[in-house]
């Protein structure tokens, strides 16, 4: 990476009896779409608010476009942010919250006004203006808080779970709006999510967190194919985790002796033969061998059976669980037999060696 | 919806209608409704109707008799006692009125926004007695205090500081004014600022809000019908108070409501106390509704 | 820092202020001399004494103990009706009367007293203790109302809802379920009627005529000579309301938690 744009370092906040974020260091480019990710509680948020000036770290400096703001007051700092409960004046009109930090700035009521209708017209609210808050949909209303935030023409935006009100269809329209927005701005996004859909869809990088430390932080892809350990691989959705002991390596693959048989992981870590080695397969990497059918050749064979199904849409999840006691989970497109898979219905799955995942020993 | 998520929505869909007569089912709401209905026309309603109507009565050999009669509406609003006093009390109420807000913002503020869960609610207790306890022992005390051989002022002379004249001036009539309205002002204000969403005051620094920004902004504004409570409510207490004029100024010069209590108590005039109530009623409703319309959410041009 | 420290010398101004009065008139009740005065003049149960010998004041304290006690009976059964008549049912009529039980303390002392001897003055209750009960009350169930109405918004819909549908009739569902739910904020309001009547001075001394309640003495005695037995009726008087009031708040608070179930 080139010079970061935002740069924290050694970041701490602790709360009396709640270390809220330990020593956080992550650099952010200019013009990156990081998403901080992670359930609720893990210090995102927190993190997100020290950005903005509105939580004074009790450790550490925040650096934005390489000035050092960590005593710089939140209204001094220019990091507008899109709030979660999206904190709109209710007294104010449309125009004059879009309006409102250009007041702060002493800009005339002329220039107020073009710029406030400018980003409304932008953002789709054109001719909206003169309304009341209220009189808005739950769509629109997000749309006045991101014009808000925008209308300073920051270099910086942070958006703190901004569609997570929403409902699923408007959240995915806006998701689109945010991305082209970005694409058009090409300003830098810190945007805080515990989902992983919008993160995914979103974010150049994204950084998942708990418990205030950053466990793994990288591209989308990267994240999700190679988790760095149980807990991000589990918030990837990779829910299904083996272990066994290895017994060599060869051709680039870990062979190992685990309870449902001798199975093959790509070598990506060092281990030492008869150490204990874990891995994880992406639930959309399992599949269900048809009845009397083998697995191909050099894969494995696990037999269990049904004990739940979930169906999203088009994509359904079925839980298994394996004959010697561990969850599966897999996740298909519906092929419509699910009318044969009943809890107790015992399949036997499968999968790539390939897509396997070891977890690097820690 | 079901009847239960909505219980208040109608008599005849909510409680069950035991054997289903109507009857039975008006029984109970018209057994709990009549009695307090009743009590408070009759002693409320009435009696303040009644005042209306003896405004245009007559007193004949020192007894009043049923008239209308404009007489007492245009003796009263000519003389230049009455119009002296409307002025007067005016000027004191809204002396009073500033004063208290003025006084009570910072502190709920402080309360409301910056205190500690535990110590907001200690100051909302403290706040909540004297608004029930004694007002006219307070103004006592005040007399006690202020007055020219009285606390102070004997403790000055200790000091070997010559004596101060604070009692049966506007400082002693705001005094006793404040006692009055301070706790409840404060009050108010403080839930007012309690029930604020504060993600609007941080929202507000994000975008560029300086403190006073912030203040006369956002936190001003977004209180505002509790603002407009407040004031009310000190302007009503200190407009219609007795004791303080009485006993912190002596009567000089007369509030409105001294002339009534004057009035009244002398027994021959009561046409004409009924038009001061009923005028101070008028004002006090004015006021109500001015400030109403001031602090309403603003309505889309 | 120093706008922390500016703030806490602000509220602690603000807080004697406020208390100050009350202070001094524990304080001087117990003071030897005559007039209030500094140097304090020594430790004397004297005006206590003098103020519980006096008949005057006695009768006063009689006529206000009946006064509050009634009016704050009347005030919660009343209060208790209003607000559970706003909380179920929807009829016409509903906000005259609400604006009617609710509005009196808006009211000037002054001019409420004026109107109710006006017409109380032809009535047999002219000049007794129930003339100024039957006042009173229609000032304090406006307080009564409010409370037992907020302890209500915690009900729940599906409590009485629950009762019906286990047999009970409209009335055994109030008594057995609305009423004992109610009961802190039964209490509360007891205690704040009886606070508001107690202290209420200006109707009382309209329509009490020669029945003296305990503030309106004082009224009397202030508009006489400096007399020390104000400052020991006045240590009573604030004694009894400090209690009545905090007994209200401790038990709205209780309905505040909203979390038994009675």
């Amino acid at each position: 990476m080139t010079e970061p744009y935002v740069r924290l370092e050694a970041l701490d906040m602790a709360y009396p009896g709640h270390h809220a974020v330990k020593s956080l260091n992550l650099d952010i480019a200019a013009g990156e779409f990081i998403a901080l990710m992670g359930p609720s509680g893990c210090g995102k948020s927190t993190t997100l608010r020290m950005i903005a000036g509105l939580d004074k770290p009790t450790g550490g400096r925040i650096l934005i476009g390489g000035r050092d703001m960590t005593e710089v007051p939140a209204e001094e700092r220019g990091t507008p942010m899109v709030w979660q409960s999206l904190a709109l004046f209710p007294f104010l009109s449309v125009e004059d919250n879009v309006a409102f930090p250009l007041k702060m700035r002493g800009e005339s009521p002329n220039a107020r006004r073009r710029l406030a209708n400018d980003w409304l017209d932008r953002v789709g609210l054109g001719g909206m203006g003169k309304r009341d808050i209220s009189q808005l949909s739950g769509g629109q209303r997000q749309r006045v808080a991101i014009a808000r935030a925008l209308v300073t023409q920051p270099s910086i935006l942070l958006l703190d779970e901004p569609l997570s009100a929403l409902d699923a269809h408007l959240r995915v329209h806006l998701q689109t709006e945010l991305a082209r927005l970005h694409r058009e701005l090409k300003i830098t996004f810190i945007y805080v999510t515990h989902s992983q859909s919008e993160a995914f869809a979103l974010a150049d990088r994204v950084v998942v967190m708990a418990d205030g430390i950053v466990q793994q932080a990288g591209p989308p892809r990267d994240v999700y194919r190679a988790p760095v350990n149980a807990f991000v691989a589990g918030f990837m959705g990779m829910n299904t985790r083996l272990e066994g002991t290895v017994t060599g390596r060869a051709d680039g693959m870990i062979w190992l002796d685990c309870a449902e048989g001798r199975m093959a992981v790509p070598d990506t870590v060092p281990v030492a033969v008869g150490a204990v080695q874990s891995f994880v397969i992406g639930a959309d990497r399992l599949r269900l061998l048809a009845e009397g059918m083998a697995a191909p050749v050099g894969q494995p064979q696990v037999s269990g059976k049904v004990v739940g199904m979930e169906f999203v849409g088009s994509t359904q999840t079925i839980f298994i669980e394996s004959d010697t006691g561990r969850d599966f989970r897999l996740q298909r497109l519906d092929l419509g037999d699910d009318a044969t898979l009943t809890p107790g219905t015992p399949v036997t799955l499968t999968w790539d060696p390939r897509h396997a995942w070891a977890l690097p020993n820690t | 919806m079901t009847e239960a998520s909505l219980p208040e929505i109608s008599a005849a869909s909510s409680p069950p209608g035991g054997r289903g007569t109507r009857r039975a089912r008006a029984a109970l709401p018209l057994l709990l409704g009549l009695p307090v209905a009743l009590w408070q026309v009759a002693f409320f309603v009435l009696p303040l109707a009644f005042l209306v109507v003896v405004t245009f009565w007559k007193v004949r050999n020192f007894r009043l008799a049923p008239a209308f009669d404009l007489a007492n509406w245009e003796k009263v609003l000519t003389s230049t006692p009455f119009q002296r006093a409307l002025v007067y009390t005016a000027e004191v109420a809204l002396v009073a009125t500033v004063l208290s807000m003025l006084l009570a913002f910072p502190a709920a503020h402080a309360i409301a926004l910056r205190l500690s869960a535990r110590a907001r609610g200690r100051w909302i207790a403290f706040l909540i007695i004297p608004v029930f306890s004694s007002y006219i022992l307070k103004v006592y005390a005040w007399q006690v205090v202020l007055s020219p051989g009285g606390l102070v002022n004997t403790g000055l002379a200790l000091l070997g500081l010559p004596a101060a004249d604070l009692l049966g001036g506007t400082l002693s009539l705001n005094i006793g004014l404040l006692t009055l309205t301070l706790p409840v002002v404060t009050l108010i204000l403080t839930f007012a600022l309690m029930g604020m969403d504060h993600s609007l005051i941080e929202a507000a620094r994000n975008l560029g809000a300086s403190k006073v920004q912030v203040l006369t902004q956002v936190t001003l504004p977004a209180i505002k019908p509790g603002l407009g409570l407040a004031g009310v409510t000190a302007f009503l207490l200190s407009f219609g108070d007795y004791a303080s004029p009485v006993f912190l100024t002596g009567s000089n010069p007369p509030t409105l409501a001294i002339l009534i209590v004057d009035t009244v108590k002398s027994g021959s005039q009561w046409p004409r106390a009924s038009v001061i109530g009923v005028s101070m009623l008028a004002i006090l409703a004015l006021a109500f509704v001015l400030v109403q319309a001031l602090t309403q959410k603003r309505k889309t041009r | 820092m120093t706008g922390r420290i500016l703030r806490n010398l602000y509220l602690a101004a603000l807080a004697l202020f406020i208390a100050m009065p009350m202070l001094v008139i524990v304080v001087f009740s117990f003071d030897a001399n005559r007039f209030p005065a500094l140097p304090w003049g020594g430790f004397t149960l004297n005006w206590h004494r003098e103020a519980l010998a006096d008949a005057m004041i006695l009768s006063a304290m009689k006529n206000s103990v009946i006064v509050s006690l009634g009016t704050a009976v009347l005030a919660t059964v009343l209060g208790f009706s209003a607000a559970y008549l706003d909380y179920r049912y929807m009829f016409f009529g509903k906000r005259p009367l609400m604006l009617a039980v609710a509005v009196p303390p808006a009211v000037p002392v002054t001019i409420l007293g004026m109107a109710m001897l006006a017409a109380l003055s032809r009535t047999p209750m002219f000049g007794t203790p129930a003339g100024i009960i039957v006042c009173h009350v229609a000032i304090a169930v406006s307080f009564s109302m409010a409370l037992i109405r907020l302890r209500l918004g915690e009900l729940g819909p599906d409590l009485e809802a629950a009762a019906w549908n286990l047999g009970a009739s409209p009335l055994a569902a109030l008594w057995h379920v609305v009423i004992p739910f109610c009961k802190p904020s039964l209490i509360a309001a007891f205690c704040l009627s009886a606070a508001v009547s107690f202290d209420e001075f200006m109707v009382a001394w309209f329509v009490g005529g020669v029945n003296e309640t305990l503030p309106v003495r004082v009224l009397n005695l202030l508009q006489g000579q400096v007399n020390p037995k104000i400052n020991a009726i006045g240590t009573l008087v604030l004694a009894i309301s400090l209690i009545l009031v905090t007994l209200a708040q401790r038990f709205a608070r209780l309905g505040g938690a909203g979390k038994e179930t009675a």
